[in-house]
């Protein structure tokens, strides 16, 4: 098992090594002069030796490579750059909002899975019946809908015409509903098939039905065995889900002012930020490979035939 | 148990009572930083006139007045003596004297410090502190608008101990200082017990960040928010119907204005710039577009900015026939135009009605959105066409814009129209170094009848700032501007 | 019967075809799909106003029998701006598909068929591109490169891009091993010919169904690009556009977001009916 994890670990690398060059190369792919970015509509009215002198006070007048070298020691040092805007350390700024993008990333998740096996388990529990059709029908939906588009029908209905929850904000759990549904609802398509696919094929096994001709009643033989079984292959997308549970984070988190990365890095994007934005990206990159490397060594330890792949 | 309940009851009794204190607003994003000196940003210098007070300021009548400063005098043309109000200091209890202000001053002229506001002081030469309460600033050459400029945001006085801690930590000498501040969701203000001017009433005042306009308005209508600021024109009709909201349309130091680039090729000929401001209705414009939340414009600054010559006659009312007949004298029938301009919604809105209008005097108009420093460095371009700008003369006098706009020493940088004329440039030149208002006044009236006539752009309206608010809170003070909300006499009664 | 025919009848009886056609879903899924064409090719008989004709003194107008969708804030009807949106729509979705598959199976097919240190290169950057969520990759794309059209069309190819490379290299592993092309090879055509000949035809049905599904995906990104002030720009009617723009009349206008927000779940929908019947087809594992 440790060998196992230990080439994964060395698979990785690489891996991160090229998403770094990937972020760094942001910078200098970027058009136009970052310095005008910098300072934004405040150039209204400036001199070029005043942009002159606030390009060489960030470190914009030095060559790719010194600049790439630099930026991989800063990393090293945990050392993510300064956003320009704020003159802040990026690596402050992006942790500072991790927490809420996790807390609404994970309650998505949670919303997504129980959504996602319900109907899952539904649609192969009345397989080739109407509600098989539906499920599969509003699963697919979920993830047709555009999530902000969602997100702000959700909000007009719940919060200004019902007023049953807030708008917008951070806080409370109330906060949580409408964005956690929104971003949930996008990513349970995929958990609803997987889900149907499995318990179809658990349900046809021999095991079930020896239960069944125990005399366990059918629907507890379905939601007692199938289920146990139909979740392993569940948590193997839980990883690859995480990655647009992020990106709808990225879009609801602007709809409901939620303070995570998300809205942070478009903040940053419009704003041409670029070592925000290069944080941000790298930052939530690093969560996402970090994931699924944690998926993949579960999943190795849940099911021991994977690790002589 | 019942005790128990009962206790916690008395203890939240006065959270509850301080909670009743609190103003909350939203604003579009979250502030970049809390050092005015650092930054050129609306969102900040929202919060940091809160936090930070400035030399003068402006009065709602649009005189200057002294704020930090209690007297000042000209010794001569270059050199400003300010008389500093006594027993002033920051909320870290240092003082707020003639050094403060020479320090202050100092790091924001310094190259070093990166500021993007710089060029606000950047006449000044000299800052010497007389004794404690004495500061003389002297300027390379005479420049008038020095007193403008000293009440410009980015100009608060600041304590440099703090340095790059001011950023987060912000330490000045207004009404409220920082609480707390939740990165990209909220900022809270506390009233200063001891400011200098007296206590202000509302105790706290919250500053939720919500980035989407539909959401600060849904949560202005359930009551999430107690006051907010530019309002979408189609959205403040309703609003101003709802009878437990309060809501304001005032003129505020903004223009909204198409340029054209007199130097191109396809706009050099008079007749067709002519053409292009007869082809526009602005009246419908401001009727429909904008419900009325707007006045037309006609020299390239608002009634409410020093030396606008607000009572010269628009040369162009709406004519398209006049507009047909001037292209077709020039022989620009089928002209094919370009109008850039940057990510913003309201420029983005009125380049689409501007498309519209010039398409049905026959001008093909395509229009290019760009991130803002892709739109300046296409500015700089000899190919620029037509442009649009959403401009503020924030500090209120003539000399920002119309230095910046039309005098050839600025071409391209502000001076996008490449406008080159050289009694204008006197005229400029004379109206920024004496003393004397008569003559400014006489100066820059002369510099916008040229302007007018020659067409470098064409002012489509100054648009009215907004606010509503819920009944409750009285007595907030809004000058020009919704980044200069003054909450010194403010009550709120929930 | 003619001969020609034939071939179509044999292949409407194949298993493939008939799983498709008994998948009731799928069908839902085609026909959307071809009405969605449809429209957007008749667009400009099927509007009953040009799209950009505006008209400032009838804004923001509710649904009624001259404008069924309402209008816009220039006083544009909606319903002709959700037609002639359908033409761009579908065009900034499959784009970024078309170019995608492209790069990816000409990737994909020289990983697979070389092989050696070529493909252990190629597949790395796969991975590393793949190590992003897919948004995310799609918005450090327009943030380096900045907001606009061309860029959102570029960010979102790029972010296709492994996944057809990884398919058509695993066929291609897969056929190298086969019989004919070993055959092939022994008849000294050595050459990538080779490779377009016998290798693509049996990646298509995979390709095929990731390009569905791709579609909807590219939507969906673009408008969520949009949205963000990142991809379509004004004045281009376009769903996404239309979208970002009718957000700023909430909670007042709700129409300006409704019907845009409905014609692109509609469209990814029929996409993802249609790549779920397709996959269903041909891969009859489930």
């Amino acid at each position: 098992m440790t060998l196992y994890v230990l080439r994964r670990l060395a698979a990785v690398a690489p891996v991160l090594l090229g998403v770094t060059l990937v972020v760094f190369a942001m910078l200098w792919l970027a058009p136009g002069d970052p310095v005008l970015a910098l300072v934004g509509e405040s150039a209204q009215g400036m001199s070029r030796e005043a942009l002159d002198a606030l390009r060489k006070a960030h470190g914009l007048d030095r060559g790719p490579i010194v600049q790439y070298l630099d930026y991989l020691f800063g990393l090293v040092r945990g050392d993510l750059g300064t956003s320009v805007r704020s003159s802040q350390p990026v690596a402050g700024e992006v942790l500072s909002r991790f927490p809420a993008t996790l807390l609404l990333a994970g309650s998505a998740m949670a919303v997504a899975i129980l959504l996602g096996m319900t109907l899952g388990v539904l649609a192969a529990v009345y397989r080739r019946t109407w509600v098989d059709h539906l499920a599969v029908l509003v699963a697919l939906l979920g993830v047709s809908v555009p999530v902000f588009w969602s997100g702000l029908l959700l909000m007009l209905l719940f919060a200004l015409d019902l007023g049953w929850l807030p708008a917008s904000g951070y806080g409370t759990w109330r906060h949580l509903v409408l964005p956690a549904a929104a971003v949930g609802f996008s990513s349970a398509a995929f958990i609803a098939r997987i889900t149907r696919a499995s318990m179809i094929e658990t349900l046809r096994q021999d095991y079930v039905r020896t239960a069944t001709a125990k005399g366990l009643g059918a629907s507890a033989v379905r939601l007692r065995h199938a289920l146990r079984n139909a979740l392993l292959p569940v948590v193997t997308v839980v990883g690859l889900q995480f990655g647009g549970l992020l990106g709808g984070a990225v879009l609801t988190e602007t709809v409901f002012a939620w303070p995570g990365i998300g809205r942070m890095l478009v903040d940053a994007i419009t704003s041409r930020d670029l070592p925000l934005v290069q944080g941000s990206v790298l930052f939530i990159a690093v969560i996402f490979i970090v994931m699924n490397l944690l998926v993949d060594v579960s999943y190795a330890l849940l099911n021991p035939k994977v690790r002589y792949d | 148990m019942r005790r128990i309940v009962l206790l916690a009851l008395v203890l939240l009794l006065p959270a509850v009572a301080a909670a009743q204190g609190r103003l909350t607003t939203a604003i579009g994003s979250n502030p970049p930083t809390l050092d005015p000196q650092k930054t050129f940003n609306g969102f900040s210098f929202a919060i940091t006139n809160q936090v930070y007070e400035t030399l003068f300021r402006v009065t709602p009548q649009g005189e200057i007045e002294g704020l930090l400063a209690a007297g000042w005098e000209y010794l001569d043309p270059s050199t400003l003596r300010v008389t500093l109000r006594d027993g002033v200091s920051f909320s870290d209890g240092t003082p707020l004297d003639a050094a403060a202000v020479k320090a202050s001053l100092e790091r924001l002229l310094d190259p070093a410090t990166a500021a993007p506001g710089r060029f606000v002081v950047s006449a000044i030469s000299e800052v010497t502190a007389v004794d404690a309460t004495t500061v003389e600033i002297k300027t390379a050459e005479p420049f008038a608008p020095l007193l403008a400029h000293l009440a410009h945001p980015v100009t608060a006085v600041v304590p440099v101990a703090h340095g790059d801690d001011l950023a987060r930590n912000p330490v000045g000498s207004g009404p409220y200082t920082l609480q707390s501040w939740e990165q990209s969701n909220q900022v809270l203000l506390h009233a200063k017990a001891d400011y200098w001017g007296g206590a202000p009433a509302i105790e706290e005042v919250l500053y939720r960040i919500i980035p989407e306009v539909s959401t600060q308005l849904i949560e202005l209508r359930s009551g999430g928010i107690d006051i907010l600021f530019n309002i979408p024109p189609d959205a403040y009709e309703a609003l101003a119907t709802e009878p437990q909201l309060e809501t304001r349309a005032y003129l505020g130091w903004g223009s909204m204005m198409l340029g054209l680039n007199t130097a191109n090729a396809k706009l050099h000929d008079l007749r067709v710039r002519q053409a292009i401001a007869y082809a526009i209705d602005k009246g419908l414009i401001i009727d429909e577009f904008l419900r009325g939340l707007a006045e037309p414009g006609v020299v390239p600054i608002p009634p409410t900015v020093r030396f606008a010559a607000s009572d010269l006659a628009e040369p162009y009312p709406y004519d398209p026939e006049a507009a047909r007949a001037l292209l077709a004298e020039a022989g620009a029938e089928g002209l094919k135009l370009t109008l850039d301009i940057y990510q913003n919604p309201d420029l983005e809105a009125v380049a689409q009605v501007l498309q519209f209008m010039l398409s049905e005097v026959g001008i093909d108009l395509t229009i290019r959105v760009q991130d803002y420093a892709a739109y300046v460095e296409q500015t700089a371009k000899d190919d620029l066409e037509l442009y649009a700008s959403s401009w503020g003369t924030v500090t209120l006098d003539a000399d920002y814009t119309l230095y910046a706009f039309f005098h050839s020493s600025e071409i391209p940088t502000n001076n996008i129209a490449r406008y080159q004329v050289a009694s204008v440039d006197a005229l400029l030149d004379e109206a920024r170094s004496t003393p004397d208002d008569a003559v400014r006044a006489a100066d820059y009236r002369e510099v916008q009848e040229a302007v007018l006539g020659d067409v470098p752009m064409v002012t489509l309206y100054y648009p009215l700032s907004t606010v509503a608010k819920w009944s409750v809170l009285q007595g907030e003070v809004v000058r020009f501007s919704w980044i200069n909300l003054d909450l010194r006499n403010a009550t709120l009664a929930r | 019967m003619t001969s020609a025919t034939r071939p179509l009848r044999a292949w409407l009886r194949s298993p493939a075809v008939r799983r498709f056609t008994r998948n009731r879903a799928a069908i839902v899924g085609l026909v959307l799909v071809i009405v969605l064409a449809a429209v957007a090719l008749l667009a400009p008989v099927l509007a009953p106003y040009a799209p950009d004709a505006q008209n400032l003194r009838a804004r923001l107008r509710p649904p009624s029998q001259a404008h069924w969708f309402g209008t816009d804030e220039f006083g544009r009807d909606i319903l002709s701006r959700v037609l002639f949106g359908a033409r761009v729509s579908l065009l900034t979705g499959l784009v970024p598909v078309l170019v995608a598959a492209a790069i990816g199976s000409a990737l994909g097919l020289v990983a697979g068929f070389y092989r050696g240190r070529l493909d252990a290169v190629l597949m790395r950057v796969m991975d590393v591109l793949l190590a992003f969520p897919s948004l995310l990759l799609a918005l450090a794309v327009v943030g380096a490169l900045g907001p606009g059209l061309e860029n959102a069309v570029i960010a979102v190819a790029i972010v296709g891009i492994p996944s057809y490379a990884r398919i058509v290299r695993s066929v291609v592993i897969a056929a190298r091993e086969e019989d004919f092309v070993t055959a092939a090879k022994a008849l000294g055509a050595r050459d990538p010919r080779l490779l377009l000949n016998h290798v693509l035809p049996s990646a298509l049905g995979a390709l095929s169904v990731q390009a569905t599904l791709g579609i909807g995906f590219a939507i969906l990104s673009m408008a969520g690009l949009s949205f963000l002030g990142l991809g379509v720009q004004p004045p281009t009617a376009d769903w996404g556009e239309m979208l970002a723009r009718g957000r700023r009349y909430l909670p007042g206008s709700p129409w300006l977001l409704l019907y845009p927000g409905a014609a692109i779940s509609l469209t990814v929908l029929a996409f993802n009916l249609l790549g779920d019947g397709l996959r269903d087809a041909l891969d009859p594992r489930d």
